[in-house]
């Protein structure tokens, strides 16, 4: 397992995915920032938390581009039939990728949530409430993202293309906005990550809203999807 | 020319970009009218408004999208080696996708306002006023034109990196960028969220403060293709060159 997964660290030396993690770091910094320093005076918890939504909308992109990129370059550069001939089983293959995802979302996450507390620190002085608000903002964001893996892979498995995949997410991107900001938002499963982790960290338009739906349907969607894409893996196998 | 554009369409006949431009045109209608369905006492402008929000906040991704594939497919599926063989001068290819890119928008335009329009004599109990209506066609043409003005940069992007990925990865930060910058002073002058912006203001809706004059922001998008267009132009250079 250790090596297949070390494999597909190797594998991403000299791909975008270099490029992009470091970017989807970047982009909510820049731009919390940029609202920090144009907007009326507003504190700078204040501004991640209504900007909150956009941030997770951010980390969601790249988790789907990523996912996609990773499940289908196997197909585009022929490599299926290598992978089969290994003495590891595919779904075991599958299961490398997925835990190669939740560690890139992982460290994305405590990243980005880490720099804003620093510039946080920065700007306002050192708060220990934000900073446990900010690291839990971190690792619920990392595990509800991280919920959604087997979605895409599934789709990525069963498109078989990054275009005919990618299609899909951007269909169910175009429908964030404004689904994200409805009552009902959480039962389209990839706004649950966005809803909740802005809830938490007090968005006002959720307070009404309860933990517990969006959870139940994230660990749906996590069991539904992990069920498909093993069987879909089995099948190839 | 003719016979490019024709290559160009018959390449994405089937593809399933399509259903991307589709669902591009449908979403924001249906979206608006999902919104408004408790309430059906909005006016016409609100209706509009919010639909041409959606549909512009949109647009970024489905149009950056769909010319980066248009663009990428070429170096994806190796055949440029292929097309570089053809007798016609190299800029006619780009110029032939900058066509069809030109059609695809139009097409989707159209449809959008078709949607809206319908949803909107559906939902609503106040009649369209004609003057709004000749308005809202006027914008819808200004959307296209400002959509298509924006595409060079996606198609250049898709060129440098040789992968439709760059092309969403830029549709996706011009959403967040729309979003998130909507009360700041300066959105007006980011290329990407001039259409969000200035459709927002033409149609007569004061929520977003811009500069009355829209001179500056059209210069800017007029600069912003040919800066594209200019680079993706000497990069085209290179590769000939270093073909030959």
């Amino acid at each position: 397992m250790y090596k297949l997964l070390n494999l597909e660290f190797r594998k991403l030396k000299g791909t975008f995915l270099l490029l992009l993690v470091p970017v989807t770091f970047l982009i909510p910094l820049i731009l919390v920032l940029i609202q920090h320093a144009s907007g009326p005076k507003a504190s700078l918890p204040d501004i991640i938390t209504k900007s909150s939504v956009f941030i997770q909308m951010i980390s969601f992109a790249c988790v789907v581009i990523s996912g996609c990129y990773i499940i289908t370059r196997e197909y585009k550069s022929n490599m299926l039939p290598y992978l089969a001939v290994t003495p590891n089983s595919m779904v075991r293959v599958l299961f490398c990728k997925f835990i190669l995802l939740f560690m890139e979302t992982f460290v994305l996450q405590l990243a980005i949530f880490g720099a804003l507390f620093c510039v946080n620190t920065v700007l306002d002085g050192f708060d220990g409430d934000i900073a446990v608000r900010f690291l839990v903002s971190g690792v619920l964001s990392a595990l509800f993202l991280g919920c959604l893996i087997p979605a895409i892979s599934f789709i990525a498995l069963w498109r078989q293309s990054f275009a005919g995949s990618s299609i899909i997410f951007l269909v169910l991107f175009m429908l964030t906005f404004p689904f994200t900001f409805m009552s009902y938002g959480y039962i389209f499963p990839h706004l649950v990550p966005i809803i909740l982790v802005s809830k938490y960290l007090g968005y006002e338009r959720y307070t009404q809203m309860g933990y517990g739906p969006g959870i139940l349907i994230l660990a749906g969607t996590f069991a539904a999807f992990s069920y498909l894409s093993v069987r879909c893996m089995k099948k190839k196998e | 020319m003719l016979r490019l554009m024709e290559a160009e369409i018959k390449k994405l006949h089937a593809s399933k970009m399509w259903w991307l431009l589709a669902a591009g045109a449908v979403l924001p209608a249906l979206i608006t009218s999902l919104s408004f369905l408790e309430d059906r006492n909005i006016s016409w402008l609100i209706f509009m408004h919010v639909a041409l929000l959606i549909f512009n906040v949109q647009s970024l991704l489905i149009f950056s999208s769909f010319a980066a594939f248009l663009r990428a497919r070429e170096y994806e599926e190796n055949m440029l080696e292929v097309i570089l063989c053809y007798p016609y001068p190299k800029r006619n290819f780009l110029f032939s996708k900058l066509v069809v890119m030109l059609l695809a928008i139009g097409i989707t335009v159209i449809l959008f306002g078709m949607c809206t329009l319908l949803s909107g004599s559906i939902l609503l109990k106040a009649s369209l006023p004609p003057s709004l209506f000749r308005h809202f066609i006027k914008i819808l043409l200004l959307v296209s034109l400002m959509h298509f003005l924006l595409s060079p940069a996606a198609f250049f992007l898709a060129g440098l990196t040789h992968m439709a990925v760059s092309g969403v990865i830029y549709g996706i930060a011009g959403m967040c960028l729309c979003m998130m910058l909507y009360s700041t002073d300066f959105i007006q002058f980011i290329p990407m969220c001039i259409p969000f912006v200035l459709t927002d203001h033409i149609l007569g809706m004061d929520v977003m403060k811009i500069l009355p004059d829209y001179g500056i922001h059209w210069s800017i998008l007029a600069v912003w293709p040919a800066l594209f267009l200019f680079a993706d132009a000497k990069k085209q250079e290179n590769i000939y060159s270093r073909n030959q």
